[in-house]
């Protein structure tokens, strides 16, 4: 057969004109029908095209939207709104999941709609719909789902309460999808139509993805409160922190000096022995303790309208852990004060009984100081102050007190501000000098050394330190004045040093170090730096602490005495007998001597004494190879006895009372031929 | 739109009396479905279509509608799927129709309609740039007869004789 191609004759003959006008009408026809089909496949291809790009950019517009968001409600909005106006839907709302009821979903507030009027009624119902949780038998059952659900006749989905308002409105259909964190549905989005057609699932699936990433913002969400709710909650007890309370305290005080209202009433509650717990039956109980002791103030607040008579819920109590054994508690409300007071008698109360921890039975008490606004207070840091100075106030006056701040405290305070500020002025001048106590070997009535003690020279009066010691403790102006108390003895030591060069065992000059300025890291620096300055000796001078600087660091305490020791320095214990330390500690503290508190010796007479104690620690003190001194001696007895008991060295007013600096010379340049007695009358007189 | 014309015109008349309508509008005469061409074009087809046949524009217009839209709803059967009556039709336009025309012929211009409901009434009311409104009137009855209901579509209010918006007013027989 022949090739067909260009110029290949048509075999059939040629038909009559009406025959090929009804062929190209034919022809005509299925290009019409050719022509229709091309359009239904390009209209088909670009309906499909517009859907799926509609979806990408829907599901991408809300997945950057909560990339960047933290506020789930926000991109819960504008889902809302893009998925309504990209599928068409003409009302949208937002369920949230109830924060009181779990599982229990209610309206956000949030919606989306382009109805007409009669819509209302059901946007109204939507905006205040609660669905009860899925274990209850009236819940909407079908909605609270972890996938989207497509519901084409809402009519008739069982416990759906708008059905009613859903006819009214029109709408036929509801699809739901849920907002998950993990598997929990934090809210569900509700859309409604009246376009019943099935949706396609990869509609659900862009739906279900569009879900996920909303609840990723409610997942940074949560991680986010988390962070901030254990910011400010005390691990142990759960309580509120010390962060916590000061924006609760800082947040009520506005509020009432806003409202031009008395602030709160402030409760500081301070355990009384804690430490002694925690010393003696170990962290682990006296975690115990705290924790007991938040359980009970937790109780006695939520018990707090039991025992509120008139205004039940008027008044708002918070309760935090600031810190160690402290917690604090703001009352708020008109009758705060009244009730801040029986709050406190109630934890009095609370504390009544012992309690059992490792087996033993601890009764443990709370000081409690209270601070209540009167009007006067302008920042909310004063009232804290005076709410903690009532409670050392009432720790001073035993336990299981109550002190409620008043103007006498504040007058206190007041001077005792002046005080600490008068010191901090005397340190920089240079204002106090040193009086010394002349030490004696007892079996001799030699003179072996000096005790130096400060005086505050505070305008013409001579201030005794029992006066200003305390507040400059308090105040950290101790370490200032430690260290001018130091250089100045070693200077004397120098001086004294030239008077009687040759005196062999060269004076000593004892000198009080107190516990915070011998616990500074760089105390024995400070040491090495005053005597290469002054040129001292390491041997005219010692040092004594307290037991109470020895216990609170048992290591540190250690290590620099050892330190000191290593210079020459002699080390003692002041006021040994008065404090914790346990005979059995005694022994790991390495000390040269101690010195037997007055109090243990004043007390002596020929007629009533009682010996006892003195000779136990004479004893022990021995066995451990430590000289003794006695302080406070005041009778010829009490040095005769103690001289008998083998008591080392003594000091007090039976020998001498405190010399001036040219006083002690003139004793040491020339001592007393017989014996050594009120030598001060003798130089001064 | 012009797609559509040429199909009710062909199956009324014949495909003679589309040539001839548009050689009487001076019309380009090739119109794709996808395409968009002058709303004056289809004017003057209207208008060439009631001189041919000796009717007012108007009512050219409403009968072009009312004969579109089973057209319309055989070409596009999404439209009315899952759909049983006039009603949940014409309620359907924003939020249904309109979308769907949207996803094929972009940037269609499809106007937003207010709904009045009552028990056997509805009332549209709308603003269409195009002022199309006795197009709509004759879909609006096409819609009725296609779902086989009986009722009355009018216009009672239009932008053609001076008021603020279109209505139509869909009475259902009692």
């Amino acid at each position: 057969m022949n090739q067909l191609g260009k110029n290949a004759s048509w075999p059939f003959p040629e038909s009559p004109a009406d025959e090929r006008i009804a062929q190209l009408e034919r022809r005509l026809e299925r290009e019409r029908r050719a022509r229709q089909e091309a359009e239904r496949l390009a209209e088909s291809g670009l309906r499909d095209l517009y859907v799926s790009r509609a979806r990408i950019e829907l599901l991408n517009g809300i997945s950057v939207r909560a990339n960047e968001s933290d506020d789930p409600l926000e991109v819960l909005r504008l889902a809302v709104r893009e998925i309504c106006t990209t599928l068409g839907f003409p009302f949208g709302n937002v369920l949230v999941a109830d924060p009181d009821v779990p599982g229990a979903m209610r309206a956000a507030g949030i919606s989306f709609a382009r109805t007409c009027d009669s819509a209302l009624p059901f946007i109204k119902a939507s905006h205040e719909v609660k669905i009860a949780a899925p274990a209850s038998d009236d819940a909407e059952q079908t909605v609270v789902t972890q996938v989207p659900v497509w519901t084409p006749d809402i009519v008739t989905l069982q416990g759906f309460d708008r059905a009613r308002l859903a006819r009214l409105a029109s709408f036929k259909s509801m699809l739901t999808v849920p907002v998950l964190s993990g598997r929990d549905v934090e809210a569900v989005l509700e859309f409604f139509s009246m376009d019943q057609r099935d949706p396609e699932l990869e509609l659900l699936d862009v739906l279900l993805q569009a879900g996920l990433q909303i609840g990723g913002v409610f997942r940074r969400r949560h991680h986010a409160d988390r962070l901030r709710e254990s910011a400010l909650t005390d691990p142990l007890t759960g309580l509120p922190n010390r962060a916590a309370f000061a924006q609760n305290i800082e947040r009520c005080f506005q509020q009432r000096r806003d409202a031009d209202e008395p602030a709160p009433s402030l409760l500081f509650i301070d355990l009384d022995g804690f430490k002694l717990v925690n010393d003696t039956l170990g962290h682990q109980a006296g975690d115990r303790l705290l924790v007991d002791m938040a359980d009970k103030l937790r109780t006695l607040v939520a018990d707090a309208n039991a025992f509120e008579d008139e205004n039940p819920l008027a008044s708002n109590v918070q309760l935090a852990r600031l810190a160690g054994d402290e917690f604090t508690l703001i009352v708020d409300g008109p009758d705060r004060a009244k009730l801040a007071e029986r709050f406190a008698a109630e934890i009095h109360l609370s504390l009544r009984h012992p309690q059992w921890l490792e087996d033993n039975p601890v009764r443990v008490t709370a000081s409690i100081g209270i601070a209540h606004d009167d009007g006067h207070y302008t920042t909310v840091s004063d009232m804290l102050r005076d709410a903690d100075l009532a409670m050392y106030e009432a720790k001073s006056l035993g336990s299981e007190r109550t002190v409620v701040f008043d103007q006498k405290m504040r007058n206190n305070v007041q001077s005792r501000l002046t005080l600490v500020n008068d010191l901090r002025t005397a340190c920089e001048n240079g204002d106090f000098i040193l009086h010394y106590q002349p030490i004696l070997a007892l079996d001799t009535e030699q003179l072996v050394g000096f005790e130096a003690l400060v005086r505050w020279r505070r305008g013409d009066v001579i201030v005794p330190p029992s006066e200003f010691i305390a507040a400059a403790e308090e105040s950290g102006v101790i370490t200032l004045l430690g260290q001018w108390v130091m250089r100045e003895a070693c200077i004397t030591a120098v001086r004294w040093h030239h008077l009687v060069p040759d005196r062999d065992p060269p004076l000593r000059i004892s000198i009080n170090v107190a516990p915070r300025q011998f616990l500074q890291p760089t105390f024995v620096q400070q040491v090495r730096e005053i005597l290469a300055e002054t040129g001292a000796d390491p041997r005219w001078i010692g040092i004594e602490i307290t037991e109470g600087a020895a216990i609170t660091k048992p290591h540190h305490t250690a290590r620099v005495l050892e330190e000191l020791r290593a210079l020459n320095i002699q080390v003692g214990l002041d006021d040994f007998g008065t404090g914790y330390s346990s005979l059995s500690r005694l022994q790991t503290i390495p000390i040269d001597n101690i010195k037997i508190d007055q109090s243990f010796v004043r007390t002596q007479t020929r007629n009533n004494a009682q010996w006892s104690v003195v000779k136990a620690m004479l004893d022990l003190a021995h066995a451990l190879q430590l000289r003794v001194v006695v302080e406070g001696l005041e009778t010829e007895f009490q040095r005769e006895e103690l001289t008998a008991f083998g008591c080392e060295y003594g000091q007090g007013y039976l020998f001498s009372k405190p010399l001036t600096e040219e006083d002690a010379a003139a004793l040491i340049v020339a001592p007393p031929e017989g014996p050594f007695r009120q030598m001060e009358k003798l130089i001064g007189g | 739109m012009f797609n559509v014309l040429e199909d009710v015109i062909t199956d009324a008349y014949g495909p003679e009396a589309w040539d001839s309508l548009i050689c009487m509008a001076g019309a380009e005469g090739a119109y794709a479905s996808l395409g968009s061409y002058p709303d004056a074009e289809f004017q003057a087809l209207a208008h060439a279509a009631a001189t041919l046949t000796g009717q007012e524009t108007t009512d050219v217009l409403q009968a072009f509608g009312q004969s579109a839209l089973p057209i319309v709803l055989e070409r596009f059967p999404l439209f009315i799927e899952g759909v049983g009556d006039a009603r949940t039709f014409l309620l359907s336009l924003n939020s249904v129709i309109h979308p769907e025309i949207r996803k094929i012929f972009a940037g269609a211009a499809c106007p937003q309609f207010q709904y009045a409901i009552g028990d056997d009434i509805i009332q549209i009311t709308y603003h269409s740039r195009r002022r199309f409104c006795d197009i709509a009137q004759g879909l609006a009855r096409g819609a009725l007869s296609h779902f086989g209901e009986a009722g009355d579509v009018s216009h009672p209010e239009c932008l053609h004789n001076g008021d603020e918006a279109c209505r139509l007013d869909i009475r259902w027989a009692a």
